[in-house]
């Protein structure tokens, strides 16, 4: 019994010890992408925020843009996502472009309210429609705005969300194409900032380019458009805040500036139509469709050397509406578990490949061990705690101290990401601002994190038993009424 | 030893969470304090800054000294010019300009940050301060020039009109396609194009494709370009082809209708229009026989509209839609054609209107 015991404990010491080397690793990794982030936003920092992009602006060479906006039941925000691309002062700068709005089988008056709203007459011919030939899910009418020809509305067949950006594919005539959510609101330059890189950038084809996101709960917006960015006093949406600066503005531009990044946040990106069309379109039977199809573009660009890049840039910005509800968040922040896992898996032949060289040996190992398997790790961290404790065998000024050393470092990467948004984008100017970022980033590791490891972990496990979700519906109030 | 390794991990930790956030605190108190100083200075001068800019009164009220002060002109500046078309006598704001900004962004050129120095640039652009240009030519060559900084030199010397231009770009990495288009629109004009036109074979391949894409973006006409561009549609290589084709549809003249109903004969008898890659070439021959509507030219946009590319078969119907016996066609290839394809996107056509798409 003794013996068994000894081996038991043995075990436990071996996987707490590769759990700290993890950490360590985990600690190495994080603060290598903030420095890469850091590098390249502070050579930015303080260049003039309209300037640059008034030559793209007034250019007939700007390639023009088709901007497809999937949208299922989102009564609520449509007709503002739809207004801040089209009208008033919230026209986008674009010089060129046109909207397609592809209603997946909406439930509710998401169509009804779009045709109203803008006039939308039927458009009789629907030949145009499969010129780009990717196959989806029947379509059931076309729609072009009597007020603003370069608005239509696609009603299909519900079929998912990657199926509703294949028909807006389909239907794009432009190079390029933008993918923005329902719920979306985007100020007016973000698409001249967006594609800045691509028009712009002389050595390498660039595959997609990602912006960036914020969350809009607490904003104070007007005829869809965000008058002044503002905190939540939600602490869950301050939560969101706080992550969303960290994994865009510190993960992704770290990430991308190597051409590492395999994933474009599907709120808002864009897109070479051509090369989406020559890798198949949007996987339809996925549901992270986003990352899977920046992590297919990677591989093809690797297998077939198209020699191209896919980059991320922080001042395009988008904001989206957060789920205020435990309830809502669960289920997105499962959604987003699975898609993570579907996609890797999907390309799992990539892992460790030296044919795809840093996507194979650096991008997808991150992703994996780190995105996928860190809460596992951390969930098994904190369960022998627990066992320990129950054990009296913790060495509580050790257990204190490395608990402490993950309050302090996570807040030290979430004020490294305020401070990136500082030099950046400044959109939260207060003094209180700062400290109320700060409060909520330490009290992160107390409450937020575990909430987040723990509906992880069930995401994993429900991962096993194979379980689907469909689009993600989530209870809105519309961010740009 | 692991718990010492936790405890100074926990330290460095904190003393950088701390640093952070204190210069961050400072940060914000400093740009608040910038901002209130910016507004302050500019509500004080305001009524003097329109009146200079809308009235031709004079400056001496509001004389830039320091940093805010600029930054506050800059803005009211860039916008007025970038808003207003000025017209007659603008030389009270040159003078301005050239006593006060002139010397300010020649420091700014000189800082050691890059985003000051770009920021310096794209005044200098909007305020076309043409009295820079030694400095510019200067800062080419020094250490610190990045490649963005160097892109937009090269645009602001063709704004200038500088002469040596080329020879000054000739060490330099060839520009991205769009700043190459932007720079060719600024250094040719009706008066200079023969002069690129006769050492076009000279030119780097995409120096040359720059030029045909001024030349149809300013709609350059002249009889060297022409034969230029007719005899470019013989060429090799299969990007000049597609865009001497597409200047030309652009332009709406053709030298002679035979030559090219020759040429789109040999075109079709070599078998090179049978591969997929020469789509953009027969669009763009589509484009042009919808640009220049002959009568003779209807049997082959009737082919065309059967081709096995969308993009081919929407342009040879939007070009026929253009004939005015265009919807009629269209009509009865809707019905007659024996391609399913060809008598769809007649009859998507026959409802669309080729001056809204």
């Amino acid at each position: 019994m003794n013996e068994l015991t000894e081996i038991i404990r043995s075990i436990f010491l071996i996987v707490n010890k590769l759990i700290f080397v993890y950490f360590i690793l985990l600690c190495g990794f994080y603060l290598f992408l903030f420095l890469l982030s850091y590098s390249r936003l502070k050579r930015e920092w303080g260049l003039h925020k309209i300037e640059p992009y008034k030559r793209m602006k007034s250019s007939s060479f700007t390639p023009p843009l088709s901007i497809i906006v999937p949208a299922y039941n989102e009564e609520a925000g449509v007709i503002g996502t739809i207004l801040s691309l089209i009208t008033g002062s919230g026209r986008l700068d674009y010089p060129e472009y046109e909207v397609i709005v592809v209603n997946d089988g909406s439930k509710d008056e998401t169509l009804a309210r779009v045709i109203e709203r803008f006039k939308m007459a039927p458009v009789r011919n629907k030949v145009h429609l499969k010129r780009n030939g990717i196959e989806t899910k029947p379509v059931k009418e076309v729609y072009q705005s009597e007020i603003y020809p370069y608005l239509y509305i696609v009603d299909k067949a519900n079929g998912g969300k990657a199926d509703a950006l294949n028909v807006g594919i389909n239907l794009a005539k432009y190079p390029y194409f933008a993918s923005i959510d329902g719920d979306t609101v985007l100020e007016p330059d973000s698409f001249l900032k967006i594609m800045k890189p691509i028009v712009e950038h002389a050595d390498d084809e660039i595959l997609a380019v990602g912006g960036n996101v914020l969350i809009a709960n607490g904003n104070r917006s007007a005829k869809g458009q965000v008058q002044e960015a503002k905190l939540s006093r939600k602490p869950i949406v301050m939560m969101q805040s706080i992550e969303y600066m960290r994994a865009f503005l510190m993960g992704r531009i770290g990430l991308s500036s190597r051409n590492l990044l395999l994933v474009i946040s599907g709120a808002f990106g864009v897109f070479r139509t051509q090369r989406v069309i020559q890798a198949g379109g949007y996987k339809a039977d996925t549901i992270g469709e986003d990352m899977e199809l920046v992590v297919r573009l990677h591989r093809l660009n690797r297998e077939l050397k198209w020699g191209a890049r896919i980059e991320y840039v922080a001042d395009p910005i988008c904001y989206t509406e957060a789920p205020e509800a435990l309830k809502y968040l669960y289920r997105q922040r499962t959604r987003w578990h699975r898609g993570l896992f579907e996609s890797l898996w999907t390309h799992r032949r990539m892992m460790m490949n030296p044919k795809y060289g840093a996507i194979g040996f650096v991008a997808m190992p991150f992703y994996f061990f780190v995105e996928f398997l860190g809460p596992l790790v951390e969930f098994f961290g904190y369960a022998t705690f627990v066992v320990d404790l129950l054990l009296d065998r913790v060495f509580l000024q050790y257990a204190g101290m490395l608990f402490a050393l993950m309050v302090i470092y996570g807040s030290f990467l979430s004020m490294g990401a305020v401070l990136l948004e500082e030099w950046r984008l400044s959109k939260y100017q207060k003094i209180s601002d700062l400290n109320r970022l700060l409060l909520y980033a330490l009290s992160e590791a107390f409450w937020y994190r575990p909430l987040m490891t723990v509906w992880r972990v069930v995401a994993t496990i429900s991962i096993l038993f194979r379980r689907r979700q469909g689009w993600g519906e989530m209870k809105r109030k519309g961010v740009s009424a | 030893m692991t718990f010492v390794l936790v405890f100074l991990l926990t330290a460095v930790s904190l003393a950088l969470l701390a640093t952070i956030y204190f210069y961050l605190l400072i940060r914000k108190w400093v740009n608040i304090r910038e901002r209130n100083k910016r507004k302050k200075w500019y509500d004080e001068h305001s009524r003097a800054i329109d009146a200079f800019l809308f009235a031709g009164g004079s400056a001496d009220s509001f004389v830039p000294r320091k940093k805010h002060h600029f930054e506050a002109l800059e803005n009211t500046f860039g916008d007025f010019l970038s808003n207003v078309r000025v017209e007659g006598d603008f030389s009270h704001f040159n003078d301005v300009m050239e006593r006060y900004f002139v010397p300010w962004y020649r420091e700014q050129l000189r800082s050691r940050s890059w985003s000051e120095r770009m920021n310096a640039l794209y005044f200098i652009h909007r305020f076309r301060l043409a009295s820079m240009q030694p400095e510019l030519i200067r800062h080419l060559s020094g250490k610190s020039c990045s490649e963005e900084e160097k892109h937009e030199i090269f645009l602001l010397l063709a704004d200038f009109g500088y002469e040596g231009l080329p020879d000054l770009m000739g060490g330099s990495r060839e520009l991205p396609t769009f700043l190459l288009n932007e720079l060719m629109c600024r250094i040719v004009s009706q008066d200079k194009i023969d002069e690129y036109v006769e050492r076009f074979e000279d030119l780097s391949a995409p120096w040359q494709s720059a030029l045909l894409e001024a030349a149809r973006e300013l709609h350059l006409r002249t009889d060297k370009l022409q034969e230029l561009l007719e005899r470019l549609m013989s060429s090799d290589r299969p990007e000049l082809r597609v865009k001497a084709l597409k200047t030309l549809a652009a332009l709406g003249h053709l030298s002679s209708i035979e030559a090219f109903l020759n040429w789109l004969e040999t075109s079709k008898k070599s078998g090179e229009w049978d591969r997929p890659q020469s789509a953009g070439e027969k669009l763009m021959a589509a484009r042009l026989m919808g640009s220049i509507r002959r009568e003779r030219f209807l049997p082959h946009l009737q082919e065309l509209i059967g081709d096995s590319a969308y993009g081919v078969r929407a342009e040879a119907a939007r070009s026929l839609r253009q004939y005015s016996q265009g919807k009629r066609m269209l009509s009865e290839l809707s019905v007659n054609h024996p391609d399913a394809y060809a008598r769809s996107i007649a009859q998507e056509w026959i409802e669309r209107n080729p001056d809204h798409e």
